[in-house]
């Protein structure tokens, strides 16, 4: 067995970049650019074009007609934050599910002890939910409806057709969490009919870290998380209405969304659903040589249409951390151990506190790499039936 | 002779203007950003010249674009018919009629 580097951790955040992302952000770090909107010299001006032409391309991917309505922010998290903050008050209702990140469930748990009533819809230990369950729970008082699109611990993707349409008939906002599906499912947010859907640039959009963002349905107000200076109506001390300036005050990471628009351009022209594609042949070949490993336990649904490009395991007789570790070590295999920022999921699927091993990918991904991964967690097993590693 | 930029469009949000000029370049429409003149709007640093006798057209373009016109103005080829000077070269001139 030679000894490769093998990046599955791709739901964390996405390795390699394509060279044109790189050659991006140089460019605008090297180039003559000035501050977006904050003057009117030409140099402002480039940079100005340069962040409409990131918001162009992501409405592009994100089927969003109007490319104002897409906000950036700096990652996901400050994008629920931003959604759930500037939605819901206390006394309002919010339904969530229980395969969320920490990123939607601390926000609601901090908002739970401000006088928000909140339900956590249980899903099955697959991930899987019934959406007849958003109806069975919605009440009067609920503002707000919010769950993942795709979980980040069992991969799988949740109704949220079925859910946007729940929510559409009730007239409650539904915000989605799609920061493990943005550039590697196919979204079109008109079409799915979600209002709000909060994205991260540096996973699967291929983006640099530091750049994200929420597109918000044309008329849903939001209170803004952050007030402040915005390029427009400088003479006045209250924030303006408009958007994207509303919700986008500060500079914005110029250098860093010029590299998100690389990386959107990238996925626009490879397809993104081809992207799907391969990843869910990554998930099938895993799957496949995975089970033939003895006590190795994956978690999930059997079938990857029902993933995204991830698995979750255990190995019987070593814990998640040693297989982490081992894999890196001695094979050079680099993998997410533990709760993943999720202990909801976890107690979904039966392994809180202990956790799980998780292997993500992206398109760059190859399935001689998911052998080779394969072929080492036997080798594991095997050590570990031998008795190698009880404690 | 080339046709005049003699109309103006000025704008709430630097994102728009930014808009606008790439929308109706696309359409068809001979525009030139330049910075606002300030004695006719403190909303956004941008501004954007293109014909006057096109405006009502543009503004049709841009409404159905959705993207927000803060108002439009008319160059007036007074005595001293000239472009406009680069803002800030000087105290402004009241040299666009606000609103044409
Ligand atoms: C489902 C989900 N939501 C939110 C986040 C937060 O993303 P970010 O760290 O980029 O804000 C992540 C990634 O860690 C995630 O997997």
């Amino acid at each position: 067995m030679t000894r490769s580097l093998c990046y599955f951790d791709n739901a964390a955040t996405s390795w390699p970049k394509p060279a044109r992302v790189v050659m991006e952000v140089t460019l605008a770090l090297a180039g003559q650019l000035g501050n977006p909107g904050r003057s009117g010299h030409q140099m402002a001006v480039t940079a100005g074009r340069l962040v409409l032409e990131a918001r162009e391309t992501l409405a592009a991917l994100l089927g969003v007609a109007d490319p104002a309505q897409i906000v950036f922010t700096k990652n996901a998290t400050e994008s629920l934050n931003l959604a759930i903050f500037g939605l819901v008050r206390p006394g309002d209702h919010v339904i969530t599910s229980s395969v969320e990140h920490n990123a939607v469930m601390r926000p609601l748990r901090y908002l739970e002890t401000q006088g928000v009533a909140l339900t956590v819809l249980r899903c099955s230990p697959e991930g899987l939910l019934d959406p007849a369950e958003v109806r069975r729970t919605m009440r009067p008082d609920t503002r707000l409806v919010v769950t993942a699109h795709a979980s980040n611990v069992l991969g799988t993707l949740l109704p949220v057709a079925e859910i946007a349409r729940i929510c559409r008939e009730a007239e409650v906002p539904y915000l989605v969490d799609g920061a493990q599906t943005a550039g590697a499912v196919p979204i079109d947010v008109e079409q799915m009919g979600v209002d709000l859907l909060a994205f991260t640039g540096h996973k699967g959009l291929l983006g640099p870290t530091g750049t994200g963002g929420l597109y918000v349905r044309e008329g849903l107000e939001l209170q803004p998380l952050v007030l402040g200076g915005t390029g427009s109506l400088s003479d006045q001390e209250i924030q303006p209405e408009f958007l994207p300036d509303r919700y986008e005050s500060g500079t914005l990471n110029v250098a860093g969304l010029a590299g998100l628009k690389a990386g959107v351009s990238y996925l626009l022209e490879a397809g993104v659903d081809k992207v799907r594609e391969h990843e869910t042949a990554l998930v099938r070949a895993f799957d496949s040589l995975a089970v033939c490993v003895p006590g190795c336990t994956i978690y999930g649904p059997r079938d990857p249409s029902l993933r995204v490009g991830m698995a979750s395991f255990n190995l019987e007789g070593i814990p998640p951390s040693e297989v982490g570790r081992l894999l890196d070590t001695e094979f050079g295999i680099m993998s997410r151990i533990g709760l993943h920022c999720a202990p909801s999921a976890h107690r979904t699927m039966g392994t809180f506190p202990d956790g799980a091993v998780r292997f993500s990918w992206g398109m760059f991904n190859t399935e001689d790499e998911i052998s080779y991964a394969a072929e080492a967690l036997g080798r594991l097993a095997s050590l570990a039936r031998a008795g190698a590693y009880r404690s | 002779m080339a046709e005049v930029l003699d109309g103006l469009l000025t704008f709430y949000s630097w994102h728009h203007a930014l808009r606008a000029e790439k929308v109706l370049r696309e359409g068809g429409f001979r525009v030139e950003l330049i910075p606002a003149p300030r004695e006719l709007s403190s909303n956004c640093g941008t501004a954007l010249r293109l014909e006057h006798g096109r405006l009502d057209e543009a503004l049709e373009l841009l409404a159905a674009r959705r993207v927000q016109v803060e108002a439009g103005h008319r160059f007036l080829p007074a005595a001293e018919a000239r472009e406009p000077g680069p803002v800030g070269a000087g105290k402004p001139r009241r040299r666009w009629l606000v609103g044409a």
